[in-house]
């Protein structure tokens, strides 16, 4: 039951839990102090008027004025009026001289024998000194005070009987001060208390909502904001952020590393056709040589064979396109080999009057094939050109950082749709495009080059970056 | 003067007539010293307030009220000339008759007459006479009063018995509104007081005299009288102004508050009961 009870409602639920027993517990302890404080008050102000009247009435013992003793006695009650107060003289003897209940205390009665309790009894042998006693069954209390002749002989005692329950409405009295603090205290600190408890519970249940979103959305999805701490909700938090930000970089991975496989797949399977297409191809375009080599005066078949030989070089040029060769040889790239890139794309930009941005850094050799890097550069190119809409600029940025080479195409073209995105770098037929090659060509030598190639394409702008390291001695 | 005591003049003169002259005519005068004691009921200090104005009017001179704890110092200052005259008990009176002249005595139910009650608390019906209460706590009001002390002693001695021993203690309250008191707190099982004063009482406070029975009514007793010092001359006005009183709505108002009836001149021979008590204990 209350492990299913959320901390949105177990930490105010604790901590209000806390205050009232806190609260409970210091105002026991005020109304037992304050009955104590109380009492003690009380027995004391009972021997101050013990003593006083105790001096009073010891004229009336020693005149054996029984009445002056009874007026005396009556003194103090018949102000304050209340009942379970009895003020008993006795005289030397033990005897009742006169009291205030004198039909519960005779005169000449035995006050032990009337009160009929042997603590009282013990109480009241003759001493000079006071005595406080509570009697046997609790109900009363009894205080004695010997009543002094000048010369200290002890004339009589004054018992003062007291009902207990007159303590009761003191008792109530302090009760209902400390109740009505405590009620106040409450008021105040439960709202406080309960507010405490939610805020300390807020970040964890929040917490708790973030995680069972994993798995239910995608982790890119979930996004939570936790206040920022080195507690402990602090750092399940960081945790909970690195576990998500770990999630989607795997889930990325997983992307990318699908599509290389793809991409990998098409190129094995391309090169395979590729290879079992030319061995044929070429002994079809060798025998159309040879035949041709011998001589033939037959027009008509000259025709022909023209027409089957256009035929077969347009096959090989679009299988060799698609078989790309890696294992050229090449020399160095020299940024001369470059600006000739930009020279022979400058005729097809100034086509589509387009202004060409070109940023290139580079002023030494690098140790890359310069034929694979024109290609790369030159494909990106024409792709941004064709993309581009007339009259706008593209850019390009060659630049070598962290033993890389980075070369960056921008073009202000439409967005690259999504669908398309997913495939950009396969062998692509269609819509009346000559061919669809370039990026997959582009690709296969980027991955030869063991580099990365990137796209970014927002409405209005898209970009290819390619990085590729320096290092090439593990290629060759 | 006060502006409440001129309102009292006022009034008292209004009532009177313009035959009576203003007090303030005898204010330089020495005031007449009057002795109350518990034979009425003294704890009214108002009532005393406008007694004394109403007698100042008549007597045209200051009064005092001289209230004591006992009759026996009311009886002292009496004889030692501190007083000029007393609301005393019979029994003092016939004791002291030789120094001591008979002002007036009141009328209580038409006559100069009373009686002393013998009480015990409410819930005990067993008592009958005084020799019912041997071995008991017995209240005297005063050693010098009749009723509340001399009557219940002859009673014991007629009976043959010792009145010193008949109790198992005997006390005084001075005063027989504190007998009543004594015996309605069970403080005493019986006490000996002024029936005048118990039927007072029992018109103003009938709680407190409602915890005591009558068990016995003594005959009757000459009135405590109203008594001038001999050898002053304050007896004949004073006693003109007393038996005044009954004639004028003022002085019946205060009649009324007494309880009382009127004043009688009265006569020695009222007492003679109480002398003949007197004479008979100290055989």
């Amino acid at each position: 039951m209350l492990a299913n009870l959320s901390y949105r409602h177990k930490t105010p639920l604790a901590m209000s839990l806390v205050i009232v027993a806190t609260a409970a517990v210091v105002a026991g302890a005020l109304v037992w102090q304050g009955y104590t404080q109380a009492h003690l008050s009380f027995i004391q102000h009972s021997q101050v008027l013990g003593k006083t009247l105790a001096r009073t009435l010891r004229p009336a013992l020693l005149h054996d004025d029984v009445w002056q003793a009874y007026e005396i006695l009556l003194t103090p009650l018949e102000r304050s009026g209340d009942a379970g107060r009895a003020l008993i003289l006795l005289d030397a003897r033990g005897q009742v001289f006169a009291a205030s209940e004198p039909r519960q205390f005779a005169v000449l009665d035995d006050f032990s024998q009337a009160v009929g309790d042997p603590a009282v009894a013990a109480m009241l042998r003759p001493g000079k000194v006071q005595a406080v006693q509570e009697g046997g069954d609790g109900r009363y209390l009894y205080l004695r005070m010997p009543v002094l002749a000048e010369d200290g002989t002890v004339l009589g005692q004054l018992v003062q009987r007291y009902d207990q329950s007159l303590l009761a409405p003191r008792f109530f009295d302090v009760a209902a001060g400390t109740l009505t603090a405590a009620l106040a205290a409450l008021a105040l600190l439960l709202p406080l208390g309960w507010l405490a408890g939610k805020r300390l519970a807020e970040p964890l249940s929040h917490l708790a909502e973030c995680l069972t979103r994993v798995g239910r959305e995608l982790p890119d999805a979930v996004h939570c904001q936790f206040p920022r701490g080195r507690d402990e909700i602090g750092q399940l938090a960081e945790r909970f952020q690195n576990m998500v930000e770990e999630l989607v970089a795997a889930q990325a991975l997983e992307k990318h590393l699908a599509q290389s496989d793809r991409l990998a797949a098409v190129g094995r399977l391309s090169a395979g056709i590729a290879h079992e297409i030319n061995n044929p191809l070429g002994g079809m375009l060798n025998a159309i040589s040879n035949y041709r080599r011998r001589g033939s005066a037959d027009p008509h078949a000259e025709k022909t064979l023209a027409l089957i030989e256009r035929g077969l070089v347009q096959i090989r040029d679009t299988v060799s396109a698609l078989l790309v060769e890696a294992k050229l040889e090449s020399r160095a790239l020299t940024p001369d080999d470059l600006e000739d890139v930009r020279t022979l794309i400058a005729a097809d930009a100034q086509a589509k009057h387009l202004r060409l941005d070109w940023d290139n850094r580079i002023a030494e050799v690098l140790p890359l094939p310069s034929v694979q890097i024109r290609q790369i550069l030159l494909n990106l190119l024409l792709n941004a050109v064709r993309a581009s809409p007339a009259g706008v600029a593209l850019s390009c940025a060659l630049a070598v950082a962290d033993g890389r080479l980075r070369l960056t195409v921008s073009n202000a073209g439409a967005e690259i749709p999504e669908r398309r995105r997913q495939h950009l770098f396969e062998p692509y037929f269609g819509e009346g495009e000559v061919h669809g090659l370039g990026l997959w060509v582009t690709y296969q030598l980027v991955e030869q080059l063991h580099g990365e190639l990137a796209v970014d394409s927002v409405p209005g702008h898209t970009r290819f970056s390619v990085s590729l390291p320096l290092d090439t001695s593990h290629e060759t | 003067m006060n502006p409440a005591r001129r309102i009292l003049l006022k009034s008292a003169v209004a009532s009177l007539g313009a035959a009576v002259m203003p007090a303030r005519a005898g204010a330089d005068q020495p005031p007449l010293l009057f002795g109350t004691t518990p034979v009425i009921l003294d704890e009214q200090a108002a009532f005393l307030a406008r007694w004394r104005v109403y007698l100042e009017t008549l007597l045209r001179r200051p009064v005092r009220f001289v209230q004591r704890g006992s009759y026996r110092e009311i009886l002292v200052m009496l004889a030692g000339a501190k007083l000029d005259c007393a609301w005393l008990c019979g029994y003092p009176y016939v004791r002291m008759k030789d120094q001591l002249d008979l002002v007036a005595v009141p009328v209580y139910a038409g006559q100069p007459l009373y009686r002393a009650y013998l009480i015990v608390p409410a819930g005990e019906r067993a008592t009958r006479s005084i020799l019912d209460l041997r071995g008991k706590v017995f209240a005297f009001s005063d050693p010098d009063s009749n009723s509340g002390w001399l009557v219940p002693q002859v009673e014991l001695k007629r009976a043959g018995e010792d009145a010193s021993r008949f109790f198992k203690k005997s006390f005084y309250t001075w005063g027989h509104r504190k007998v009543i008191e004594a015996v309605a707190a069970g403080l005493a099982q019986g006490g000996s007081v002024d029936g005048y004063i118990w039927d007072s009482l029992a018109r103003l406070h009938p709680e407190l005299t409602g915890a005591t029975r009558v068990a016995w009514r003594s005959p009757t007793y000459g009135f405590p009288p109203i008594v001038a010092r001999r050898g002053t001359d304050v007896g004949e006005t004073l006693r003109h102004a007393l038996l005044r009183m009954s004639h004028t709505p003022p002085g019946r108002a205060l009649l009324a508050r007494l309880n009382l009836d009127g004043f009688a001149p009265g006569d020695a021979t009222l007492f003679a009961g109480i002398e003949a008590n007197w004479r008979y204990l100290g055989t």
